[in-house]
């Protein structure tokens, strides 16, 4: 009666670890296999060389450090020279307001030399 | 794509259906070696060299079979080569673990990743014993085994794999269940 028993546990602990592969499932790669496999190909046979995926291949170009400091140093001028020409954008705002209020107080803009005057008459 | 205009521009060199091919096979391949290899790093690498070599012994397939079954013999072979390769390193570490009294570390190495990602982590003891039981079956048998039941190819594609008749795989997969069943009994009774 024991070795039944013993017999019947053993018996379904083999069909239970067979039964594993009934739905084992399909073990994948990582993502971007087919570049890990162009590189692979490029470094085993470097005078032959394979293109990787656009982006791979941009980020793999020798010069491509070169390239993106040179953009980065553009887009920073570029950002630097926006800021400036609006803070002056805001200078010339001032002046043609003062050009506009001397218009309607006074007959004529006053010129370079006249400003000392003319803010001591304002001052008045 | 259809597989023969896949084929002649393959033949030709061309990346875009070398991509196509990869993009295809690359879930079939990789779990083909790591049904031999049990170890995904050498999965990987195997993989790798399997679509290296079908990039470049393309001109040399004559379309006898299809291009799958041509793949995967590709596949089983190199995991084979690497798994005879990894045996003989292993006996040599054992002998000379024997002589220096030390443990051998690539059998460590090999219990520590001996598993299956297709199967919950829940069984993986389990995974381990019924692995290390399809790995002692003879080779036919192992192949037969592990296209069908890893790779769950029919009967049909594994025969055109292993370039025999659907009977002999029949009788191939019947003897490997057989001889896993006894295995895991004695396994199981001693334990």
């Amino acid at each position: 009666m024991k070795n039944q028993n013993q017999n019947n546990k053993v018996e379904h602990e083999v069909n239970h670890t067979l039964s594993l592969l009934s739905d084992v499932k399909r073990a994948r790669p990582d993502s971007g296999f087919y570049d890990r496999v162009l590189s692979r190909m490029n470094r085993e046979d470097p005078e032959k060389r394979y293109t990787e995926s656009p982006l791979t291949a941009l980020v793999l170009w020798p010069r491509f450090s070169y390239l993106a400091a040179a953009l980065l140093i553009l887009i920073v001028l570029n950002s630097f020279s926006i800021f400036y020409y609006l803070s002056d954008a805001q200078t010339v705002d001032d002046t043609v307001s003062f050009n506009a209020y001397v218009e309607q107080y006074m007959t004529s803009a006053p010129g370079l030399y006249d400003y000392e005057e003319l803010e001591d008459k304002l001052d008045e | 794509m259809q597989e023969s205009e896949l084929i002649q521009k393959l033949q030709k060199g061309d990346q875009k259906a070398f991509q196509e091919l990869v993009n295809e096979y690359q879930v079939k391949v990789f779990n083909t070696c790591y049904g031999f290899m049990h170890n995904r790093q050498d999965a990987e690498d195997l993989a790798q060299e399997v679509f290296i070599q079908v990039f470049q012994s393309i001109g040399d397939f004559r379309q006898e079979s299809s291009l799958s079954t041509w793949i995967y013999r590709i596949a089983v072979t190199k995991s084979l080569e690497l798994k005879r390769k990894r045996n003989r390193k292993k006996r040599m570490a054992y002998f000379k673990s024997l002589l220096n009294l030390q443990q051998n570390p690539d059998e460590l190495e090999d219990q520590q990743f001996f598993n299956h990602p297709g199967i919950e982590a829940e069984n993986s003891e389990r995974t381990r014993i019924l692995f290390e039981s399809i790995e002692s079956l003879p080779k036919n048998q192992r192949i037969a085994f592990t296209l069908n039941k890893i790779e769950h190819l029919s009967y049909k594609e594994v025969a055109q794999i292993m370039e025999t008749s659907l009977s002999a795989v029949e009788s191939l997969i019947h003897r490997a269940r057989k001889n896993l069943q006894d295995k895991l009994r004695s396994y199981y009774t001693q334990n």
